[in-house]
């Protein structure tokens, strides 16, 4: 008779430490028009983008919830905070960070990442940065990468007007419309022409504080024939109220120009996560998403890569590990708008202790996509039997002169794969950890060495348990 | 009388809904009119003409007329429940006792027609039995043709349905089927779907037995502005249970296309075997394919697969086959061919192939 593998649940000691809450400043709950007004006037908003704000909160309160995906009944706005400001200013150095923060991101081991391997860090704490610092030689290529506040008010104020919330109008969905409204945070990263940035820029996302939402806008524009990876981590201590995560990653990839968009989303099991993440891209140029998603109660998230030029080129790469309590559907879209243009989807996801996982995706083709080829793979793994995990892809194409592929399998551990490593003496949990690693390989192989040892770290933790 | 409004072949596991892949709605008149069905037996089947506890005739089973005792209004069927908006229709029953059968039944509508049919079929244990269903009409004719069958095949049972749709251009087409399978019992269905000017398919299996089986062979010629919506759905609930579903069509000169195709794994079907495959040729710039194949999984010990491809023909095999002096027209015409007469090759009865191939012809001078 087979033995059964009990999975424990993961031990998240090292995410779940929490800080004693010291903000500056938190508005109250709720989501009304005083409030957004009060975000506007503490982040000392241009008059558009105060207006802006309010017509994304009357489009959010005129959108109705999505109809399609997991439940978020749990998630009620009126006891959401939208805005807690940390007790300290954005800092250059380390060392004028406030003690307890500072602390939060080394247990996280930021500043030691941006030691070793990345070209400049940013570091939100709750709803505002606290560090952001960018090497000087990279500074001298003439990459501009800061907070969107100092862009929305500095030099580059006209192109962050240009680009905001364009490419995800607040129209879009429900929670694109909330984070019109009272986004706070994120980075701005303008990349110039020719320029390669050669080692990857950092965000880190650290939401502290009870009971609130993070809404950081990301935009990244990356000229024409640059080259950038940039890495967004987050995490969150887990609450027994229900936290929210909101943000918008916008990105703009010039003609032959590339960028790799890396995450590894580690939010605590309390956390709504409803991201939006999408990428335009002009001729020649390449957008690669590497997705790696743990954390959540609920999330979804779908980075979408709009083709808008000849040539234009996207590449997803996800992994997504559903456990005890998490809800995660999760996926891409690709847009074929232009001749000649491909994109590859690759993704694993992998349920277990009543974990439901879905893969939904979209791939459509425009009549303008002529010779535009895509290939879609999906492949699920099941642990037991009392989790869930659906694929929904979703497929439209709108001319003959396109090329398109798709294959999704579900199955699970094959017990001769466990049986032929417990004979080289690895007791079973440590082989199907083994196994589960190799499966999320796709993704951890992408990933800088130090994220996919973290990533692998992870889903060694989410393996552990003993035989029962 | 008032039109009706339907929303039919709803996707299990709903998507974004800007995609308007979830479901399909449809305004139709009342389907008042009787097309009356002509049917030939063979074997040990008996007919009802008007349901259950009609009278019988053409029964050539051990026990003379039937003792109906399944409530085929449990069944559910792919196009969903807004099919009983369209009223009671004309029901056949028909009940097919252990050994071999045949059923032949044709429905051909007039011009104009508007009609609701029902098929229920009763396969008895070690029953054994092939339904073949075509619908005809002239070429130019135009009305609704509504059909809906629901299939119960005990343990053990075979049951093979062919249907085949040879409507004219005006035809707004309803193929609406419902199966339960018992213990062992095994459902072939094959479909061809060449005329109409919309043709909505909609096809669902509860492979509720232990080691039951269900494979499914849709094809489809779309020309000319054609709407084609199917909706496949395999839910397995008994151990060992076994699908395989495959779509293969040809699009042209307009036509529009939408497959949902999806193998559920309930919780319990250990050892459930799903495959799911969709082949789809692309022969003009003017036509929509839409495809959502989904598998939806609540049990650990399962293999399920999907697979699909969309796009052109090869570009090396048209040149191989105008390097042989096909021109490349006729290259084309030749593969598109191809397809649907693979399937044809699985009907089992030749009029029926004849009729198919002497249909495919207009359709391919139709489509040029």
């Amino acid at each position: 008779m087979e033995e059964k593998t009990y999975v424990e649940d993961i031990d998240r000691s090292l995410y779940d430490f929490r800080n004693e809450d010291k903000d500056a400043y938190r508005i109250q709950e709720g989501l009304t028009r005083e409030i957004v007004e009060q975000i506007s006037r503490e982040k000392h908003d241009p008059e558009w983008m105060r207006e802006f704000r309010l017509k994304s909160l009357e489009i959010y309160n005129s959108m109705v919830m999505p109809q399609w995906g997991p439940s978020i009944e749990g998630l009620n706005m009126d006891n959401i905070v939208t805005y807690v400001r940390p007790n300290t200013k954005m800092q250059g150095k380390w060392e004028d960070v406030p003690e307890d923060i500072k602390d939060t991101f080394e247990r996280l081991g930021i500043p030691q990442a941006e030691q070793t391997s990345l070209a400049g860090v940013g570091a939100q704490y709750d709803s505002e940065l606290v560090y952001h610092n960018v090497r000087r030689e990279v500074e001298e290529q003439g990459v501009v990468y800061t907070d969107m506040e100092s862009a929305l008010n500095g030099p580059y104020a006209d192109m962050v007007r240009e680009h905001f919330m364009k490419l995800v109008p607040p129209t879009d969905h429900k929670f694109a419309a909330l984070h019109g409204a009272v986004w706070s945070g994120g980075s701005f990263v303008y990349v110039p022409k020719g320029v390669s940035v050669a080692i990857p820029l950092q965000s880190y996302f650290r939401l502290n504080a009870k009971g609130a939402g993070q809404f950081e806008h990301t935009l990244i524009i990356v000229d024409e024939g640059a080259d950038l990876h940039f890495i967004e981590g987050c995490s969150a201590p887990k609450y027994n109220v229900a936290n929210l995560h909101a943000g918008c990653v916008e990105l703009f990839i010039a003609k032959n120009a590339k960028l790799r968009y890396s995450t590894i989303e580690n939010w605590s099991k309390n956390m709504y996560n409803l991201n939006t993440k999408r990428a335009l891209v002009a001729e020649g140029g390449t957008i690669e998403w590497v997705s790696g998603s743990f954390g959540s109660h609920v999330s979804y998230l779908y980075p979408m890569s709009v083709l808008n030029g000849d040539g234009a080129h996207s590449e997803f790469t996800g992994v997504t590990f559903a456990g005890r309590d998490q809800n995660l559907d999760t996926g891409c879209k690709v847009v074929h708008n232009a001749p000649h243009t491909t994109s590859l989807v690759n993704t694993r996801s992998i349920s277990k202790s009543g974990g439901v996982s879905t893969f939904r995706s979209s791939v459509v083709v425009t009549n303008k996509a002529k010779h535009a080829k895509s290939s879609v793979s999906c492949q699920s793994l099941m642990l037991d039997n009392i989790s869930r995990s659906d694929t929904i892809p979703a497929i439209d194409v709108r001319t003959s002169e396109a090329d398109i592929g798709h294959e999704a399998k579900i199955g699970r551990i094959s017990d001769d794969a466990v049986f032929y490593l417990m004979s080289r003496g690895i007791s079973e949990d440590e082989a199907k950890a083994m196994i589960v690693s190799g499966f999320a390989d796709n993704v951890s192989k992408e990933l800088p060495l130090e994220y996919a040892v973290e990533m692998n770290n992870l889903i060694r933790l989410e393996m552990q348990g003993s035989i029962g | 009388m008032k039109n009706i409004d339907l929303i039919v072949n709803k996707l299990p596991a709903p998507t974004w809904n800007r995609l308007r892949m979830n479901d399909s709605r449809l305004e139709l008149a009342p389907c008042a009119d009787v097309c009356e069905p002509r049917v030939a037996l063979q074997g040990s089947v008996c007919l009802n003409k008007n349901g259950a506890g009609s009278a019988c005739c053409g029964c050539a089973t051990a026990a003379g007329c039937p003792v109906h005792s399944v409530d085929f209004n449990k069944i559910p069927t792919g196009m969903g429940q807004d099919m009983e908006l369209l009223g009671a229709g004309r029901t056949l029953r028909l009940t097919a006792d252990a050994g071999k059968s045949v059923a032949a039944i044709t429905l051909r509508y007039g011009d104009g027609q508007r009609c609701y049919n029902r098929l229920q079929i009763e396969a008895k244990e070690g029953s054994d039995v092939t339904v073949l269903m075509t619908y005809i009409s002239t070429a130019a004719a135009a009305g609704t043709a509504a059909v809906q069958t629901k299939i119960h095949a005990a343990a053990g049972a075979k049951v093979k349905l062919v249907q085949v749709q040879l409507l004219g251009g005006g035809f707004v087409h309803l193929n609406d089927v419902g199966s339960e399978l018992g213990d062992g019992a095994r459902l072939e269905i094959l479909q061809l779907q060449l005329g109409g000017s919309k043709a909505y398919n909609g096809v669902r299996t509860e492979l509720t037995g232990e080691g039951s089986s269900f494979e499914a062979a849709a094809g489809y010629y779309g020309r000319r502005g054609q709407r084609i919506d199917m909706n496949f759905i395999a839910n397995h609930y008994g151990k060992n249970t076994v699908c395989d579903m495959t779509a293969d069509g040809v699009l042209q000169s307009g036509a529009c296309k939408i497959y949902r195709g999806t193998i559920d794994f309930k919780n319990g079907c250990a050892g459930a075997v799903g495959d799911e495959k969709e082949t789809v040729l692309l022969l003009s710039d003017d036509v929509v394919n839409q495809s959502v194949p989904l598998i939806l999984c609540s049990e650990e010990d399962v293999q399920g697969n999907h697979g699909a491809s969309i796009g052109k023909l090869d570009e090396d095999l048209l040149f191989y086959l105008c390097s042989r002096g096909f021109s490349e027209q006729d290259a084309i015409d030749m593969m598109a061919k191809a397809k649907i007469e693979a399937l044809c090759r699985k009907i089992g009865d030749e009029d029926t192939v004849q009729l198919v191939e002497r249909y495919l012809e207009g359709v391919i001078a139709d489509g040029q």
